[in-house]
């Protein structure tokens, strides 16, 4: 094999191996992005809903006053 | 003789008691039972901590006291409206987590039943072994997650008077 035999040879492989690693990468990727997000905890969740409902309660009594 | 526990005291110990004797066992008028499923402990708990939630316990129901107002509402006779939270938690078996999960039951079914068991046990309670005089479930939420579990959360508001002679 001549030297630049040699060299094409080794630019092929390391453009395997960068195919490689690219492929991988995505790999991991995808990974995190299936990973589901801290949840929200309970507490902040019931804090929420509950201003959501005072919310709807004046909504309402708002109607039951225009009506 | 110790002096007495408060009224608060005794009616979110009675809400306690009152909870965990949810069971699947009790039946209506027309012999179908009352419940969906039987909570494996009741606590009462100054917040809600995510680690509650111990993998020991298929069911388990959460009380938290909310703010407690009052006022005198005659001559030296007060009334009061306890506020309360209660998380009922059931182990899903599921990912809770997937929108579109179509395991039988669904979440949201699962939900629905744990506040109605609590509404149900409460409402047909209402005076709390007589220590209140009345007890409202005034909010119920269904959109309450956690992963690997199915919760329903309701909040309640008990009212209960007491005069300056007995003490609060």
């Amino acid at each position: 094999m001549t030297l630049e035999e040699r060299v094409d040879a080794l630019e092929q492989e390391v453009l395997a191996l960068q195919a490689n690693l690219i492929n991988a990468l995505e790999l991991v990727r995808s990974l995190v992005a299936e990973l589901p997000e801290d949840p929200v905890s309970i507490s902040e969740q019931i804090r929420v809903g509950r201003a959501a409902a005072n919310l709807q309660r004046e909504v309402l009594a708002a109607r039951k006053e225009t009506a | 003789m110790p002096a007495a526990e408060s009224k608060h005291e005794r009616i979110a110990a009675a809400l306690a008691t009152l909870l965990a004797g949810i069971t699947t066992t009790e039946l209506d008028g027309a012999g179908v039972p009352k419940y969906h499923y039987a909570p494996d402990a009741v606590a009462r708990v100054k917040w809600f901590d995510e680690r509650d939630l111990a993998k020991e316990y298929e069911g388990l129901i959460l009380i938290r006291a909310d703010p407690d107002v009052g006022s005198e509402e005659a001559a030296q006779t007060y009334t009061q409206i306890a506020g309360f939270t209660i998380v009922y938690a059931r182990q899903a078996g599921r990912a809770v987590t997937k929108v579109f999960d179509q395991d039988l039951p669904l979440a949201a079914t699962v939900s629905a039943r744990l506040i109605r068991d609590m509404k149900r046990r409460i409402i047909e309670n209402y005076k709390l072994a007589g220590i209140a005089e009345n007890t409202e479930v005034v909010n119920e939420q269904h959109d309450v997650a956690w992963p690997g579990w199915d919760l329903g959360v309701i909040e309640i508001r008990v009212t209960y008077s007491w005069a300056v002679a007995e003490g609060p």
